[in-house]
């Protein structure tokens, strides 16, 4: 890859990568995102362009392999662009009739047709369904339309123009004000606003100062950073050598959980290609600005995201946070002032940087603004990665990008902000997802997972759940975090085990306080939040386990029994050969019955019972 | 000089002091564990907890880490922090059941019953004898291995050491008193870090006196005369003392 | 590698006072243990040396102009006091007995109830209040004295010459003697 002289030649190269775009009609994109190529992507991929060889259509149809189109639950996805035909589950032998309907624009072959989990009506376009009509992908927009390895796609789509802008047009003090416009904040977490933090650390006095981008992203679910940085990687490194330019500072560091290996791989190839250009490295577009980057693969940790954990851990010591002050900005990574953002956060930059501060903050609601990618999982119709304007509601969320709940189900509430957020009952669903009224209701943004439940989730369950997750993250440096958190776990395991009492519900309270008053960290400081956002707004839940020692979700196993409605068993005996304990009895013909003395929950009966006779309660 | 105000009272601690310092300086007694005068802050026990108000916003933190700032003001003894210190000595208590210093500084921090089943420690993780033995003697020989509860102190593989040079600083530090150290003939002996070191004798009363590895590191690192190095304290005032004599006559 | 090498010196004060041990008059009494101990909590920093046995040396620290025990410390817990004194701040102490090794006198103590290393301040707050060393002020005879080094040697000089005067004195009367 030859050297970029400047912005002429870069305008070259993109006018060179828009021809070629131009010169296939026809697009097929397959998904190769964690979902779908765990579904068999690379096979229907290469089905595919054998399928295009054998109807001799190399030149008109081209075959992409993209980052994640979000759809995940349709994996694998493919898209036929042009029109956007949407197909999905596709199969290696469905290929050829694929390419056909990509071609000829229908008709979809039934077996990987979409459609409607509610009407049953088929949807043949991307656009026309609900899960992508309701979103503002701005952000994956690109990953699911370019091949990350293949810098000319980035180049097609616009890639680099905002840096060659930045360099050559603004100052570094404009740039920092064009991000200080656009009322970008932080997508990692905290939501501390951008531009802030920048002139923070422009201001900071040193020769050398880094620039940082986390993706640790340890939240159990979460997905959004791996699909950015494995989909389009160029757009981090753009945002990257932005901020390096406006910051001051001359080198970067990618921060990559080793747990994905694919985005280290594109990550590093992008860095090289970048480097051999010359977008990265010395005089960077024969403007005068030198930036590298390397990448730090980090050993997954959660607590690693925390930004002093990961100065350590970039700097060889283990991974524990560190007090602050002094914060990054002033001293951080070897002691000199660096500049911590999510990938996320980086990937927005070049977008502000090209379309303008007043183009981002457009959409968005009061002071949280722009987009936010959820990765939107649990207990509804649609789930996937997501991306939606900051301050769209929650209802919108759930019931309109997400579908609304399962067959036969209700919500009941989401966990929004991962182990570090609360739940939010449905009854509260009007809130909007943005900083501050998350905040209000007892639980925060996050970096993006949204969990939702329904009237089979246990509220107790999954405050355990994540205090289990929290408990063998915590580094154990400090006391209220790694003595307090297994100790609330204590509790709620006596409580959803029928042997809790009302004390157990101040105790909760008083430990809860503690961890989060008092921990060093943002894991300790955050870590009591699911616990005791559940307390305030699912009582009746803990109380149902502690005074009628009930479980009303039928999920935790101490509290519950199975037995078998007479009226209903039809004495199949399917029960009770599937009865691992063989503690069903019963003749044949004749209702059966569960000996609970020696029955171990297993719940095999239930799941062998093809007429709803066992009864969970 | 740096002017900050504690609990309403003014007080002028140089630049780059902290809080703990300058509430020492006033006379305020601020509950510690993993604070040493000697080392660097760590902020882990969380005990010396205090309020920090600045420019209107209120947060909480270690005193102990916190450098102190113009125009701050702290307060170290709100109902919050009181409940903070008392639950977390609880919990402390908890961890190691049988520490007497850590059951006395409960007691005095209002803990009347422990609500948790004792996990038998002897070690509350304070990093004291980590810092010590890492950062000022220089030797890698003690570390913290493993995360969250199941985290201790321990050598590499928990193994004997081959860097410990044997000084017992990290037991001197040690707030719980876990770390025993027990010279027996030629060995001292480090049990809790599974080490065994051969001592020195003394070239003039074979009287066994500190560990071959620390005068082997006094006599590479430094500059001290390895004829004194063999030779116990004792008889170095002997031999100076007769000296002395010596020139007195 | 954190041992610090021994390389500078702390001692850029001016001309101070010691506690200098006047030959032969030392009886070996131990008050000056005694008082030492009664000025710090009850542990002598200083000694009494039995050399061949039989005659008494009194050792305290010298406050060497280049300590290797404030060199050699690494918590930065031994420095050196306006008025001259190599002192160990206790609360910096971490305990690792450096101290005690290197110094060529063997002075330095180590407490291990009190978990810090002990030695010689010479009694500062004392010396602050303008007061002699306990030690100094203690010796029924006289056997110590707290001067700058000057003044000491013009009065070790004057003791020797007056030492030499007596000895010319003997020999006189033996020579006379023996022509007698
Ligand atoms: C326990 C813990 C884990 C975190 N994990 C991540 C993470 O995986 N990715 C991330 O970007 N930020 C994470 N953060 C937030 C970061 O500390 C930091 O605030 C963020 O990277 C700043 O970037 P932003 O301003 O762009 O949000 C975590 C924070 C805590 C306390
Ligand atoms: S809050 Fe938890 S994760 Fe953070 S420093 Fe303390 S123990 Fe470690
Ligand atoms: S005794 Fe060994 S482990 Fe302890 S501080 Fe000294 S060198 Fe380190
Ligand atoms: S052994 Fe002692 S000094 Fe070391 S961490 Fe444990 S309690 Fe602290
Ligand atoms: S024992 Fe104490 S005073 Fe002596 S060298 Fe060690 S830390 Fe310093
Ligand atoms: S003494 Fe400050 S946190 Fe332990």
């Amino acid at each position: 890859m030859s050297r970029l002289a400047g912005v002429t030649d870069l305008d070259a190269r993109r006018k060179q990568a828009l021809e070629a775009h131009e010169a296939a009609a026809t697009v097929i994109a397959v998904c190769d995102g964690p979902g779908c190529n765990a579904a068999g992507s690379a096979k229907v991929a290469a089905a595919l362009r054998r399928a295009v060889a054998d109807a001799g259509l190399e030149g008109s149809v081209q075959i992409k392999t993209t980052g994640c189109h979000g759809f995940c639950q349709c994996a694998p996805v493919v898209v036929a662009y042009g029109d956007g035909l949407f197909f999905r589950g596709a199969t290696p032998d469905q290929a050829p009739a694929i390419v056909e309907a990509a071609v000829n624009g229908q008709p979809i072959p039934e077996s990987v047709l979409y459609r409607h989990p509610a009407t049953n009506e088929p949807i043949a376009l991307e656009r026309d369904i609900p899960f992508y009509a309701h979103q503002e992908r701005r952000l994956l927009k690109h990953a699911s339309h370019i091949d990350p390895l293949q810098v000319a796609d980035y180049l097609a789509v616009d890639g680099y123009a905002a840096l060659a802008r930045a360099l050559t047009e603004m100052t570094p003090e404009a740039v920092l004000e064009e991000v200080k416009q656009s009322a970008l904040r932080g997508r990692g977490g905290a939501g501390f606003p951008t531009g802030m933090k920048w002139e923070l650390c422009r201001r900071a006095e040193g020769d050398q100062k880094y620039v940082i981008c986390n993706a640790d992203e340890g939240d159990p679910g979460a997905f959004m950073d791996r699909a950015l940085l494995e989909g389009n990687p160029h757009s981090v490194i753009e945002g990257m050598a932005i901020g390096g330019y406006a910051i001051g500072a001359s080198r970067g560091i990618m921060y990559i959980r080793a747990e994905y290996p694919l985005a280290v791989r594109n990550a590093a190839l992008a860095i090289e290609v970048a480097r051999e250009m010359g977008l990265l490295g010395e005089d960077i577009l024969g403007t005068g600005f030198s930036f590298d980057l390397d990448i730090v693969t980090g050993a997954g940790a959660f607590v690693c995201g925390e930004e002093t954990a990961l100065i350590a851990s970039i700097e060889g010591f283990a991974g524990e946070p560190r007090p602050r002050p002094p914060f990054p900005a002033q001293r951080g990574l070897f002691g000199k002032p660096t500049n911590i953002n999510n990938v996320e956060t980086w990937a927005n930059i070049p977008l502000i940087i090209r379309h303008g501060a007043a183009w981002f903050s457009e959409i968005g609601y009061e002071r949280s603004r722009g987009t936010k990618i959820f990765s939107l999982v649990g207990e509804v119709q649609n789930t996937g990665l997501v991306e939606v304007p900051v301050g769209m509601t929650l209802n919108e969320i759930v019931f309109e990008v997400g579908g609304g709940p399962k067959p036969g189900r209700t919500i009941k509430a989401v966990q929004t902000g991962g182990p570090s957020g609360g739940c939010i009952p449905a009854s509260l669903f009007d809130v909007r997802v943005d900083y501050e009224s998350l905040a209000q209701v007892g639980s925060i943004m996050g970096s993006g997972g949204l969990i939702v439940m329904d009237d089979r989730t246990c509220i107790v369950d999954v405050a355990r759940y994540y205090l289990r997750f929290l408990k063998s993250e915590s580094c154990g440096k400090c006391t209220p975090c790694r003595e307090g958190v297994p100790r609330m776990l204590e509790v709620l395991d006596r409580i959803a085990s029928g042997e809790g009492s009302d004390a157990d519900i101040d105790l909760l309270g008083q430990l809860g306080r503690t961890v989060k008053g008092a921990s060093l960290c943002g894991l300790g400081q955050t870590a009591a939040n699911p616990v005791l956002s559940s307390i305030r707004h699912f009582r009746h839940e803990f109380d149902a386990h502690i005074h009628e020692k009930r479980c009303p979700a039928a999920v935790c196993t101490a509290l519950i029994t199975f037995h078998i409605d007479a009226e209903k068993c039809t004495g199949c005996t399917a029960c009770a050969r599937a009865c691992p304990q063989q503690c069903i009895t019963g003749e044949r013909k004749q209702p059966h019955v569960i000996d609970p003395e020696r029955c171990i929950k297993c719940g095999a009966c239930l799941d062998a019972c093809r007429f709803d006779a066992v009864v969970k309660e | 000089m740096i002017r900050i105000e504690i609990d309403g009272n003014a007080v002028e601690v140089a630049e780059g002091s902290t809080v703990l310092e300058a509430a020492r300086k006033l006379g305020i007694d601020i509950p510690t564990l993993c604070h040493h005068a000697g080392l660097t802050p760590y902020g882990a026990c969380r005990l010396c907890v205090v309020e920090v108000e600045q420019r209107g916003r209120k947060r909480i933190e270690s005193s102990c880490t916190r450098p102190v700032e113009p125009d701050m003001v702290v307060r170290t003894d709100t109902d919050d922090l009181r409940e903070y210190r008392r639950t977390t000595a609880e919990l402390l208590v908890a961890q190691c059941p049988d520490s007497k210093p850590i059951r006395e500084l409960a007691e005095r921090l209002g803990v009347q019953n422990v609500r948790f089943e004792g996990r038998g420690m002897e070690c509350i993780l304070c990093g004291l004898c980590t810092r010590a033995c890492q950062q000022k003697i220089g030797t890698p020989a003690i570390s913290f291995i493993h995360r969250g509860v199941d985290r201790k102190v321990a050598t590499p593989f928990e193994i004997q050491s081959d860097v410990c040079i044997g000084c017992g600083a990290c037991a001197r530090v040690c707030p719980t008193g876990c770390i025993a150290i027990e010279d027996m003939g030629n060995k001292r002996v480090l049990r809790v870090f599974n080490t065994e070191l051969e001592l020195q004798a003394c070239s003039e009363c074979g009287a066994y006196f500190a560990p071959q590895r620390m005068i082997d590191r006094l006599k590479t690192e430094t500059e001290v005369t390895e004829g004194l190095l063999t030779r116990c304290p004792a008889c170095r005032r002997q031999a100076i003392g007769a000296v002395l004599r010596q020139a007195m006559r | 590698m954190l041992l610090r090498p021994l390389e500078r010196s702390s001692n850029e004060g001016p001309e101070l006072k010691r506690v200098y041990l006047v030959p032969n008059r030392c009886l070996g009494c131990e008050e000056c243990i005694e008082a030492c101990k009664r000025e710090h909590d009850w542990v002598a920093c200083n000694y009494i040396e039995w050399v061949n046995r039989i005659y008494p040396v009194q050792m305290v620290c010298n406050h060497c102009a280049e300590a290797p025990c404030e060199l050699i410390c690494p918590a930065g817990a031994i420095h050196r006091t306006e008025t001259g004194a190599v002192v160990v701040e206790d609360d910096k102490c971490i305990g690792c007995t450096l101290c005690n090794i290197v110094c060529p006198f063997g002075i330095p103590k180590f407490s291990e109830e009190d978990r810090h290393a002990i030695k010689c301040d010479q009694c500062a707050e004392r010396v602050a209040a303008g007061k002699e060393p306990a030690c100094v002020e203690a010796c029924p005879m006289k056997a110590l004295t707290f001067a700058e080094v000057e003044d000491y040697e013009a009065e070790r000089r004057e003791r020797t010459a007056r030492r030499i005067l007596e000895v010319g004195t003997c020999l006189r009367r033996f020579v006379a003697k023996k022509e007698s």
